[in-house]
């Protein structure tokens, strides 16, 4: 079985979710070969669980003000702001039969793979049950995973450049104003490739590559036009509307 | 009608919003940042609630809960069908 690689790519919000499923429907089907993605988000976003509340999580005035495009995924877990330049994104997308049935399993087995890749960058990386990856006790990487018609779907972030005073600023803190204490607590449970590495955003992007595929026959591919005309049709029929977007 | 919510922080943050008659449930929302398979699931556990009587013990929540569990194959992650259970009767009082 040959693996395709994607990425990496910018997209808006509503592409970049509707990308991944639309690749995990045709993956169901056989059209589309396994798939790992790695992305960026054009304008920067926010993205919430699958069960979470927009309203309780984002702040949707400062988001609007600001161009910050707003999406619910269809995984769970928690909100997520990805900074334009600030992260890289990646999608592990396959026949369920290829990753282990126990959910925690799965993650370990996944994330395992970025922590080898913070590994390689001279980052000493843990996997955190049940989806984070720590370096120094700190949190770096995040993921969610969903399975659906025997399609497995793992995504997930790696924080490259943090700014909080914008992450607390469109995510709904319980704290009243974003002081400079806040930030110091973010900063002791959070940071980011910049903080540890002097590596660049694209030799990131080329370890997560390497160590996503080591072991797997695999091609670097492009989408076919099947799964863009799908993915558009998403965009149009949940991932920009409200009646997901806000439906919790 | 009235609402009353509730919020728990197990291994995830589960919130939950009731909305009822003085009688019995009228509406359930579950919110939070908890993993759950298969998503839709989450949608028959919150319309099971639906109907129960304001002092509905909780037990017979978490048998309720636990039924629904075992019928949709649902996995959980970031809370137990009991913590669910107690929050429920808690926002029930």
């Amino acid at each position: 079985m040959i693996w395709r690689v994607v990425g990496m790519e910018y997209h808006d919000a509503f592409t970049n979710m509707a990308i991944d499923e639309a690749v995990g429907e045709m993956v169901a089907i056989g059209r589309s070969p396994p798939t790992i993605r790695l992305y960026g988000w054009r304008p920067s976003a926010v993205s919430i669980g699958c069960f979470q509340s927009m309203r309780d999580e984002v702040d949707l005035d400062y988001c609007r003000r600001h161009g910050i495009e707003c999406v619910r995924r269809r995984t769970g877990a928690g909100a997520v702001y990805h900074d334009e330049e600030g992260e890289v994104t990646y999608s592990l997308i396959c026949p369920e039969d290829l990753v282990p049935k126990d959910i925690t399993a799965a993650y370990r087995r996944i994330c395992g793979r970025i922590v080898d890749a913070l590994s390689e960058l001279g980052m000493e990386a843990e996997f955190h049950p049940i989806n984070d990856i720590l370096v120094g006790g700190k949190k770096i990487s995040g993921s969610a995973q969903t399975r659906r018609g025997g399609v497995f779907l793992q995504h997930g972030t790696l924080l490259y450049d943090v700014n909080p005073r914008t992450m607390f600023s469109a995510l709904k803190v319980t704290e009243s104003k974003i002081s400079d204490k806040l930030i110091s607590s973010f900063e002791e449970r959070v940071t980011s490739v910049r903080r540890e590495s002097t590596a660049s955003k694209e030799r990131v992007q080329r370890a997560l590559i390497a160590s996503f595929t080591r072991g797997l026959e695999w091609e670097r591919g492009s989408w076919s036009q099947e799964e863009l005309s799908r993915a558009n049709e998403l965009v149009r029929e949940r991932y920009s509307r409200d009646e997901w977007n806000l439906k919790r | 009608m009235y609402e009353r919510r509730g919020e728990l922080k197990a291994g995830k943050l589960v919130r939950i919003r009731v909305v009822h008659d003085g009688e019995t449930v009228d509406r359930v929302e579950i919110t939070g940042d908890f993993m759950l398979h298969p998503e839709e699931a989450l949608e028959r556990l919150e319309a099971s609630l639906v109907g129960l009587p304001l002092e509905v013990d909780e037990h017979t929540l978490m048998d309720h809960i636990d039924d629904i569990v075992q019928s949709t194959g649902m996995q959980i992650i970031g809370f137990s069908t009991q913590q669910l259970a107690r929050l429920v009767r808690e926002v029930l009082e």
